[in-house]
């Protein structure tokens, strides 16, 4: 994830880089991040706000999965399909947000997915995930 | 090198961390500890207290010392914190070298991180 963020000139999830966004840090230390949803829904319209960018790798991310995850699905949801653990438990965490964007007109707008090194457009990834589904 | 991965979900929330190690059982008579820290800063504070507390815990059970290397911590934001980390790097040796306790614990109803008594052991 580091090296994907390097190489494309952007801050990575995993080196403190919510930190640098306006307001992440003073939220917080109030606890209101004790919820990787909050956090992660927190930094994607942060980035909107701020007009930047979310680019987000696809590459290691089960498709099928992701089409499978009906919208407004929770990360710690408990899933019947998954023997009653939730994604999050699962270690889909990525395919979660990876659906959370796609289903969302909003973060649509501001996401640049990734395969293999190259932007792909968002239709042909919706394209993919309908075969896949 | 091993892995281990402590992921823990508590209601609605998750408590995720992932070690990635050696360790080595060393040939000297004495029982001397050897932490070789190659991960993120951020972490190395309490994955080196998480060898030392395994070392204070377990250290009799090896007749020479212990060099234990850590790679890598893989983490979440809002999901792991330096307890986690702590906790997740005991229970990675313990595992790795093959000691257990039934006191040392994640309690997951009562949400707390149970550490025995060294001499309890």
């Amino acid at each position: 994830m580091g090296r994907f963020a390097k190489s494309n000139n952007a801050l990575s999830m995993l080196e403190n880089a919510w930190d640098k966004i306006p307001g992440y840090k003073a939220l917080k230390s109030t606890g209101s991040f004790d919820q990787f949803e909050y956090a992660f829904k927190f930094v994607c319209d942060a980035s909107i706000n701020t007009k930047g960018k979310i680019l987000f790798n696809l590459d290691g991310v089960n498709l099928e999965v992701v089409a499978n995850i009906k919208p407004g699905t929770g990360l710690f949801e408990k899933l019947p399909q998954y023997g009653g653990e939730s994604l999050w438990e699962k270690g889909y965490i990525t395919e979660w947000e990876a659906s959370s964007l796609l289903n969302d007109k909003k973060y649509l707008q501001s996401v640049e997915f990734h395969m293999e090194g190259k932007p792909v457009p968002t239709q042909k990834v919706q394209k993919k995930l309908k075969t896949t589904n | 090198m091993q892995n281990y991965t402590f992921r823990k979900q508590i209601k609605n929330r998750g408590c995720y961390a992932e070690i990635i190690f050696e360790a080595n059982l060393l040939r000297e008579e004495y029982s001397a500890l050897e932490i070789k820290y190659l991960a993120d800063k951020e972490w190395e504070i309490a994955c080196k207290a998480g060898v030392l507390v395994f070392h204070n815990y377990f250290g009799w059970a090896f007749s020479g010392g212990l060099e234990i290397t850590i790679y890598e911590v893989r983490w979440l934001p809002a999901d792991t914190d330096n307890l986690i980390v702590l906790f997740a790097t005991i229970e990675a040796l313990c595992e790795a070298l093959n000691v257990q306790t039934e006191k040392l614990k994640f309690d997951t109803l009562n949400e707390v991180f149970l550490f025995p008594e060294r001499r309890s052991l």
